[in-house]
């Protein structure tokens, strides 16, 4: 039994770098295809095609292959996605309103500048880093 | 409060037409931080000063001081958070002080930005972001800037040459670095705390054009981060995605992408997304 899961899991190994391979690959074309400004359905066509044995196995191996289930495929996703997804997750300027307010660089500099100009000094002291959030 | 009062249009407006704001990081202040001693000793000086008229003096606080350096006014930070309640001490100091109002003394800019670092080093920009308002806190994306330099990029591209097909684990070091700050936003930031159950980040040369490849990255973890300082058994479990452009002879990241895929934490979906600031 031991020894078919072992068998199971390094043939689910084998087609998934081979599927990777080939996913990788295509995502290279329709990246150059997208930049020649061609027609995506190739692409599609490639997405598809990639995909072909990683399913073939999943469908075949399924049962068997929980026993390595450890490994796990991020999926399918090509570049212009990984792309487009990091720029969705940016902050809006409305999550960065802080930065719309004239900070000091340091308590002595507040005070110096408050002083110059008849201000006072709004000093808010707090744990973490506000500039990031991670406080 | 940078969700709350700090983003209230009209607290932004007394603070920068009427005050000079600053803020100050507990963690530069503490004996060992990184501000200088004149700088602690300063923020003594005001503390002590609100504990010799018996106001409200904390580390986590508001304090208003009125252009000569004396105190004006204090404000826990409970209270600071309501935005009335804050707008009132400012209001409250802009009647009794009759500043000089105009525009900020100092200009407002950018507080997240790339931090020093030596030449031919590669800043990251992370940001996480929670999906689905649960398991972290979600007022506003938190950030994080990661710096590799040259060594740690000589270690990233590990393989003596590059074609497509290759593949390659990334350096175990530098995957740490990149993947122990996959967590969403929490009271803790202590990354030393972070324990890696499970992580792998694997390169595979897609394709090399003109000296520079494109490797694809795939990979997934699983990481113990407390919410609070303290053990509480929650994980970061996620998979990752991305790629680098990189001059494959000189071994110089062009562009960096990372995202995850799925990514769970305290019951709650959340998003990771780090890039390079491209220099070339």
């Amino acid at each position: 039994m031991n020894k078919s899961k072992s068998i199971a899991g390094s043939t689910f190994r084998r087609l998934q770098y081979t599927k990777n391979l080939i996913s990788a690959v295509a995502d290279a074309i329709r990246e150059k295809l997208v930049g020649l400004g061609v027609e995506t359905n190739y692409h599609r066509a490639m997405n598809v095609f990639s995909c072909t044995p990683f399913f073939a196995a999943i469908f075949l191996l399924g049962p068997i292959l929980r026993v390595d289930s450890g490994e796990k495929s991020a999926g399918a996703r090509d570049f212009s996605w990984i792309e487009q997804r990091v720029q969705e997750l940016q902050p809006t300027a409305k999550e960065r309103r802080i930065d719309e307010i004239g900070w000091a660089k340091d308590i002595r500099t507040a005070e110096k500048l408050a002083k110059e100009n008849n201000r006072p000094v709004f000093l808010f002291t707090h744990d973490g880093r506000i500039n990031i959030g991670r406080c | 409060m940078r969700a709350g009062p700090l983003s209230n249009s009209k607290i932004i407006d007394l603070l920068n037409h009427s005050f000079v704001p600053v803020y100050s990081v507990n963690e530069e202040y503490a004996p060992a931080g990184s501000a200088s001693a004149e700088e602690k000793a300063e923020r003594e000086r005001i503390f002590k000063e609100g504990y010799e008229r018996h106001w409200s003096v904390g580390t986590v606080h508001v304090y208003v001081l009125r252009p000569d350096g004396h105190l004006f006014g204090t404000l826990h930070v409970a209270e600071a958070a309501r935005a009335p309640k804050l707008s009132a001490l400012l209001e409250k100091a802009v009647t009794e002080l009759n500043p000089t109002s105009g525009q900020p003394i100092v200009p407002p800019a950018p507080l997240s930005h790339p931090p020093a670092c030596e030449k031919d080093s590669v800043p990251l920009h992370l940001v996480a972001r929670s999906l689905d308002g649960r398991g972290a806190w979600n007022e506003f994306p938190v950030e994080n800037w990661i710096v590799l330099n040259r060594d740690e990029v000589n270690k990233f591209f590990a393989p003596k040459t590059f074609v497509p097909g290759t593949t390659w684990d990334i350096d175990r070091e530098i995957a740490t670095k990149l993947l122990t700050r996959f967590y969403p936003a929490t009271e803790n930031n202590d990354v030393s705390k972070n324990k890696f159950d499970r992580q792998s980040l694997k390169a595979t040369v897609v394709a090399i054009d003109d000296g520079v490849a494109r490797a694809r990255l795939e990979g997934d973890m699983k990481m113990e981060h407390w919410f609070y300082h303290k053990p509480d058994r929650k994980f970061v479990e996620a998979t990752v995605i991305g790629f680098v452009d990189f001059d494959s002879g000189k071994k110089e990241i062009r562009s960096l992408r990372l995202v995850t895929d799925e990514a769970t934490y305290g019951g709650g979906k959340f998003a990771i997304g780090l890039r390079s600031s491209e220099t070339k």
